[in-house]
């Protein structure tokens, strides 16, 4: 009997540390920020007021708001497929059985574990109008040189690419891993029956690695959506507010601005969006997924 | 028994000891927090170490924080209620944080700090009544920096005065070859302070009490038009030259208008870098070379556990000694009345002429909501020479977000 009961006590014993801990860190700050939203907080005074639904209603009017919301999607417009088309080319490329595979993993992997703040730096230097090596390399075409991350129509342009650069090596090893999974036996088969390397990439390959892209999508949507770091070192959300985006708007209205009801509201008005997008993912993108590659 | 008696006495007596001696050697802590830079952190250890030894049983607990986390460090500390005891400020934060009581009247003499110290660095620092809630530190003006080898191979004799000579020189030092300049000849890197000193030249005024923007009439258009005529109508700045940091430091740049901070950075990197530095010039000839102060504050938390110790451990950071040692040793100048033509800065480095008189004719800063503001007039100003807005309509959008910000971070929040 005390057997009985201690079997079904077990498993929940072992979690309620893990539960304890995500309750405090995330799940009740969370319902804290949403009451947050509903008053004037300004994060240094005890005192603030019960504002209703005025945060809300100055988003919804808030220019600002809806430009950096702009910005963050057309970041991750261009980030999303960049990332997935490069991680999946590098992953077929390094799936090979070629001499020194290991070195070329690892070279491709380094950037994932370069901090985002040096990363930005480094990528400052290579924009940069006088001394930058991309502008010595379009240089050497003829080409004039810009100043990358002083321009609106290349600041988020540039941005975006150093993002692409920062999130393929992992995303790589993802697909490598899910590529190695992949039974040989299909290959084979699809080979008796004459079919070529595209054939065998687009009916075998692709469709067996989609519950694979379909997690490396909504990770680096929700990435893209929180994008923040490289937009404060690199281009303070400059020029004209062209790479002001969501994360960086709400940091600024918190940190600077000192408005952190407001800075709340958007936050809960971001939480909302990233769950309709994920839901999107996940209903489109999920249509069709096997997860038995075997 | 008689053991047992002897052996409680002996433990009395012991716990009766350490009891005391806590007492007599207890260590009174001051937590201090303030923004980084590797100069300033050696200077307030060597000042800690100075003031630790001056009042035994005191402990100065120093934290140095990168300036991009400072903020973000500081706050939930202070609303989590384990904030520091003694902390820096933007002179523009004072008066908010003081409104939501997070900072105490300091304890000193309120009437002999007015004497003490340059009108314009305390003029957020103290209230109504003359109280002050916070000393100033890190005082930085707007001076002109150049290179004196290229004025020398373009035959300028003297720094310009006037706007009308600083355009002049500017069009002599500015090299183009295919409408690609190579050299520049003038740069404000769009940087509100520098903006917003032009402005001031005009003798505008900024906001009234209610934040109504007070500057968008022909006055304050002139001096914003003048800035913007940099890159629109005279060539000599160029927004896509890359920094004027590094274009400076290669020689080529001719004229940038910075704080005099940037000595040291120069210095660092280039020890033989050709420097001069004046005052900038004026609108017009015999007119006041104003310029926009900013500064920080050394200030009490309403926390601190011996607020007469923060007090005075704020009083010692802000001494005439330290303050000639902080600007001999950081480029940051002083505040204090004193030191304004201290003939051991002057001795010590010629370059601070220019830097010091510049307190003479510098205003504080216009707007409580300075970040806010510094972004403004960057955005407006790039409306005219990225987006190619005429300035007016520019300028009719920077008065407006002024009232805006002003409703939203100011006022809103009071």
């Amino acid at each position: 009997m005390w057997y009985r009961i201690q079997r079904k006590i077990a498993p929940y014993v072992f979690i309620f540390p893990g539960v304890l801990f995500y309750l405090m860190v995330t799940f009740i700050p969370a319902i804290v920020g949403v009451g947050l939203s509903f008053t004037n907080w300004s994060i240094i005074s005890p005192k603030f007021k019960w504002v209703g639904l005025r945060n809300y209603e100055r988003m919804i009017g808030d220019e600002l708001f809806w430009l950096s919301l702009k910005n963050t999607f057309r970041y991750a417009i261009w980030l999303i497929p960049g990332v997935v088309i490069f991680s999946l080319l590098l992953a077929l490329l390094l799936n090979s059985k070629v001499r020194g595979i290991t070195i070329f993993r690892t070279i491709y992997y380094l950037p994932m574990v370069t901090p985002i703040a040096v990363a930005s730096v480094i990528w400052m230097w290579i924009y940069d109008r006088r001394t930058g090596i991309l502008n010595y390399i379009i240089g050497l075409f003829g080409m004039a040189p810009r100043n990358w991350l002083n321009d609106p129509k290349t600041a988020m342009g540039s941005i975006v690419a150093m993002g692409i650069w920062l999130s393929v090596g992992g995303n790589m090893i993802i697909y490598l891993a899910a590529l190695q999974g992949i039974s040989r036996s299909y290959y084979e088969a699809a080979e008796i029956d004459g079919a070529g390397y595209w054939q065998k990439l687009r009916y075998i390959t692709v469709p067996l690695l989609k519950p694979t892209t379909l997690l490396i999508v909504i990770t680096t949507t929700m990435s893209a959506l929180r994008a923040f770091t490289q937009m404060n070192i690199m281009t303070q959300g400059g020029p004209l507010n062209s790479t002001m985006t969501i994360v960086f708007y709400i940091f600024n209205t918190a940190f600077t601005d000192l408005r952190m009801g407001y800075a709340a509201a958007m936050s809960v008005g971001l939480f909302l969006i990233t769950l309709v997008i994920t839901f999107i993912d996940w209903k489109f993108l999920g249509k069709g997924v096997n997860y038995d590659a075997e | 028994m008689k053991l047992q008696k002897s052996s409680l006495m002996m433990v009395l007596t012991v716990v009766t000891i350490l009891a005391l001696s806590s007492v007599v050697f207890a260590e009174t802590t001051i937590v201090h927090w303030q923004h980084h830079s590797p100069a300033r952190e050696a200077m307030v250890r060597r000042f800690a170490e100075e003031f630790e030894a001056q009042n035994p049983g005191v402990k100065i607990v120093f934290e140095s924080i990168p300036i991009n986390d400072y903020y973000m460090k500081l706050l939930p500390a202070i609303a989590a209620g384990s904030g520091p005891d003694v902390f820096q400020l933007r002179a523009g934060d004072v008066p908010r944080y003081r409104y939501y009581e997070v900072i105490q009247e300091l304890q000193i003499d309120h009437e002999l700090a007015a004497e003490e110290f340059i009108p314009s660095t305390i003029d957020y620092l103290v209230d109504e009544d003359g109280k002050f809630y916070g000393l100033p530190t890190d005082v930085q003006t707007i001076v002109l920096f150049y290179n004196t080898e290229i004025f020398e191979e373009v035959g300028i004799e003297k720094t310009p005065e006037t706007w009308d000579e600083l355009i002049e020189t500017a069009l002599l030092i500015t090299e183009r070859e295919d409408g690609v300049m190579y050299r520049m000849g003038l740069a404000h890197g769009n940087y509100g302070p520098v903006l917003w000193s032009l402005i001031a030249q005009t003798g505008t005024e900024f906001q009234d009490e209610n934040g109504k923007a007070l500057f968008n009439n022909p006055q304050g258009l002139e001096g914003f038009k003048f800035a913007a005529d940099w890159v629109v109508e005279y060539g000599v700045e160029d927004p896509d030259f890359g920094s004027r940091w590094t274009a400076f430091k290669e020689g080529e740049l001719g004229m940038v208008m910075a704080h005099p901070a940037m000595l040291g950075s120069f210095r660092s990197s280039h020890p033989d870098l050709p420097i001069g530095i004046a005052e900038i010039p004026a609108r017009k000839e015999g007119e006041p070379r104003t310029n926009v102060m900013t500064n920080w504050a050394y200030v009490a938390s309403s926390g601190a556990k011996d607020a007469e110790l923060a007090s005075k451990w704020i009083e010692f950071l802000t001494s005439e000694e330290a303050q000639r040692a902080w600007t001999l040793e950081t480029g940051e100048l002083p505040a204090r009345v004193n030191l304004l033509n201290d003939p051991v800065l002057l001795e010590t480095e010629p370059l601070l002429a220019a830097p010091l008189a510049s307190l003479n004719s510098a205003v504080p800063y216009p707007f409580e909501a300075l970040s806010q503001m510094d972004a403004a007039i960057r955005a407006a100003i790039q409306k005219v020479t990225i987006a190619g807005e005429s300035v007016e309509s520019a300028f009719d959008w920077l008065a407006d977000e002024s009232e805006k910000i002003y409703r939203d971070v100011i006022l809103e929040e009071l």
